[in-house]
């Protein structure tokens, strides 16, 4: 079991078939918590209850994500989230899956690998999303 | 044919607090680096000026928000206050 940093392969295809939109106008993705038995990568194919954290103030699909418009930066196109707190939790997680919640099937976008457990207890988990630029953002295509 | 040459996804950073919430320096500093970034590549007179300008945003930004904290909490008393829990008030007065 392992959780690996990547962009979901079947949402590349799904890119190309329009299934998702990034623009910040709605509630649409969700970033779900997983603890380090969970098994996520790029075959990760939509948002899955195996494995995923239970705690106080986290429920079952996690929290949705506050989109920013995607733009680009000379030949790269990317997106980014607001920082995402589940407040008041305790919780340890390994890892996230960032989904879409409105597209049929919880389809996947993305496995994001924490690097190691991170706990939080009676307080508050963060999730800090990247400087929005071509070379560090959460989502970019080249 | 299009080609994408790279598709990537950038790493996370996971901050987490035991029995307290995060800081106003902490998210004064996630709102000041979300308006202001100043590429390093930049004039260095421009340099300054945007971080000296950086610098500005991080202050008022942790002054006003130590304001909307104090405003919540004083909502948060008079709520407490008028539905009968004094003792509840007092702590958060205290804090």
């Amino acid at each position: 079991m392992a959780i690996s940093q990547a962009m979901a392969t079947s949402f590349k295809v799904e890119l190309l078939k329009g299934v998702h939109n990034f623009t910040a106008d709605d509630d649409q993705f969700k970033l779900a918590l997983y603890t380090s038995s969970a098994s996520l990568g790029a075959g990760t194919t939509a948002y899955t209850s195996s494995n995923e954290v239970s705690g106080t103030n986290y429920t079952a699909k996690g929290a949705f994500l506050t989109s920013v418009t995607p733009t680009s930066s000379s030949t790269t196109a990317f997106t980014d989230f607001s920082d995402l707190t589940f407040s008041n939790a305790t919780v340890t997680a390994r890892g996230a899956l960032i989904f879409n919640e409105v597209a049929s099937g919880d389809p996947a976008v993305c496995v994001l690998d924490f690097g190691g457990d991170k706990t939080s207890t009676a307080g508050d988990f963060t999730v800090q999303f990247p400087t929005a630029d071509a070379s560090n953002a959460i989502i970019r295509i080249a | 044919m299009f080609e994408v040459g790279v598709s990537s996804v950038g790493t996370v950073n996971v901050v987490t607090t035991n029995n307290i919430g995060l800081s106003i320096d902490h998210w004064a500093e996630r709102v000041t680096n979300t308006i202001v970034s100043v590429a390093d590549n930049s004039h260095p007179l421009i340099k300054e000026q945007a971080e000296a300008f950086k610098a500005q945003v991080l202050h008022a930004s942790k002054y006003y928000m130590g304001e909307a904290i104090k405003s919540d909490r004083t909502t948060l008393i008079a709520q407490l206050e008028s539905n009968g829990h004094k003792d509840m008030a007092d702590i958060l007065r205290r804090l």
